[in-house]
């Protein structure tokens, strides 16, 4: 929904979207932690960024069971970019010139992801 | 002598529609009614059981991940911490969601099943017995909502029922005053038309939870699988081990458990039985309203998501079967 949204120009978070956001972010990192191409320590920081990740959609998880909302429109942009950017980061690892220097750059991007969702999570705090 | 009887058939059914247009409406929508009731009755006790399966799945979970964050401290309540605030939830030591919140969804459904069962013994012109029984299962069930409803409501720490709340009490109220106080007065058609909005928005609700429930309790079996992984290939690739050593075969005998896990999660999840519900009952009000005789396309199309709502009734039930076995080991 909010990819067809995106392509129209404007984009609405809804709670769903948001929690939806988190979790593409979730499988990308667990993807990774599972993809033997990469670097182990790229993987070992995927496998953390997905645990940090968990614990943030479960928290907003159960404060939605519960019925709590949040309004988090700014920092799911932001988590929407963060995401691609992770994902194209990653997919150029292999290939980049200077391989050590880009494994920071795709760590400091996940970490990046982890303030952007907690961004997400504050607006349920 | 087959064309015969063939004309009489032909010429019983158009009887059957064309004077007595009720008793054609119930026998074509009878056997529906039965059905959607047998299968939501079905999915309500698998619901319950798949809570129970997963949350025994997602104590596991937690387990693990201490085992392999060893700096964690064990508790019930954990938060996530950032600049400006924190969420605090559940850790799943002994259960991942408010089990109250749990129980909330569990009685929808259990109240849409005795709806259901309302309906099925309207349904039934030939069973008094049986509508009597079933009026007498619906106030007790009547009963049971109001008071949880009653209790969640006058309790300030007890958390706020979402949006079921409005729905179920709508649907309540209705049948408590149409069919126990008047005594049947409501119609078929009048009761399944008069709550279709209501059955539909708890549907609704019922989808949303049990997408983000599954979506949730699957993380955490995933969780425990990177763990396995991580921890499988920092301690045994490249450093010599032998093929055959103890630690390494229990490890992988663990990480293969929790990979099954992560399968067995995704074949459990219930969305697609809450939809076929769903999407059953959107065509049982159709089907009611319009008041469609058998071999249309309209009943053939409820009749065949009748079959796929009880497959996936089946599919559910066999996948937490296994979870259920597997959180035992």
């Amino acid at each position: 929904m909010a990819d067809d949204q995106q392509l129209k120009g404007t984009v609405t978070y809804t709670e769903h979207d948001g929690r939806d956001l988190l979790q593409q972010a979730y499988d990308e990192c667990y993807n990774r932690s599972l993809d033997n191409t990469l670097d182990q320590s790229v993987r070992t920081k995927c496998t953390d960024t997905a645990y940090e990740l968990s614990k943030v959609i479960g928290a907003i998880a159960q404060k939605q069971f519960s019925d709590a909302s949040g309004d988090f429109q700014s920092s799911a942009d932001k988590l929407k970019q963060a995401v691609a950017d992770v994902r194209k980061q990653l997919d150029s690892l292999n290939a980049a010139a200077n391989k050590a220097k880009a494994i920071v750059e795709v760590a400091k991007l996940l970490d990046d992801m982890l303030v952007i969702a907690a961004g997400i999570a504050k607006s349920f705090a | 002598m087959m064309a015969v009887s063939r004309s009489f058939s032909a010429l019983s059914l158009i009887l059957c529609c064309s004077i007595t247009l009720n008793g054609c409406y119930t026998a074509a929508t009878k056997q529906a009614i039965l059905d959607f009731d047998k299968a939501v009755e079905q999915s309500a006790g698998g619901l319950q059981k798949y809570y129970g399966a997963v949350n025994d799945l997602a104590r596991q979970s937690y387990f693990d991940s201490l085992r392999f964050k060893s700096s964690e401290p064990m508790g019930q309540k954990d938060s996530v911490t950032f600049a400006g605030g924190k969420l605090t939830y559940d850790t799943g030591l002994v259960s991942y969601f408010n089990p109250r919140d749990v129980q909330v969804r569990i009685n929808a459904l259990a109240m849409l099943a005795k709806y259901s069962q309302g309906l099925a013994a309207l349904a039934s012109s030939d069973a008094p017995q049986r509508t009597r029984q079933s009026i007498e299962e619906l106030g007790a069930t009547i009963d049971q909502m109001g008071g949880h409803i009653q209790t969640l409501i006058g309790d300030d720490t007890a958390s706020p029922i979402a949006g079921y709340g409005a729905p179920i009490g709508r649907i309540a109220g209705f049948c408590a005053e149409q069919w126990l106080e008047h005594k049947r007065k409501a119609t078929l058609v009048e009761t399944i038309d008069h709550n279709a909005d209501d059955v539909e928005a708890v549907f609704k609700l019922l989808e949303k939870d049990v997408d983000s429930i599954n979506q949730v309790y699957a993380n955490n079996a995933k969780n425990t699988l990177m763990f396995y992984a991580t921890y499988y290939n920092g301690t045994f690739v490249d450093k010599d081990t032998s093929p055959v050593d103890d630690k390494r075969l229990r490890i992988l005998k663990e990480a293969q458990v929790a990979a099954t896990n992560v399968a067995k999660i995704g074949d459990a999840d219930p969305k697609p039985l809450v939809m076929s519900m769903h999407k059953s009952h959107e065509l049982l009000v159709k089907c009611v309203k319009e008041n469609k005789c058998p071999n249309t396309e309209l009943y053939m199309e409820l009749i065949g998501n009748l079959q796929v709502f009880v497959a996936q009734a089946k599919r559910m039930a066999a996948a937490v079967e296994e979870i259920e076995r597997i959180a035992k080991k």
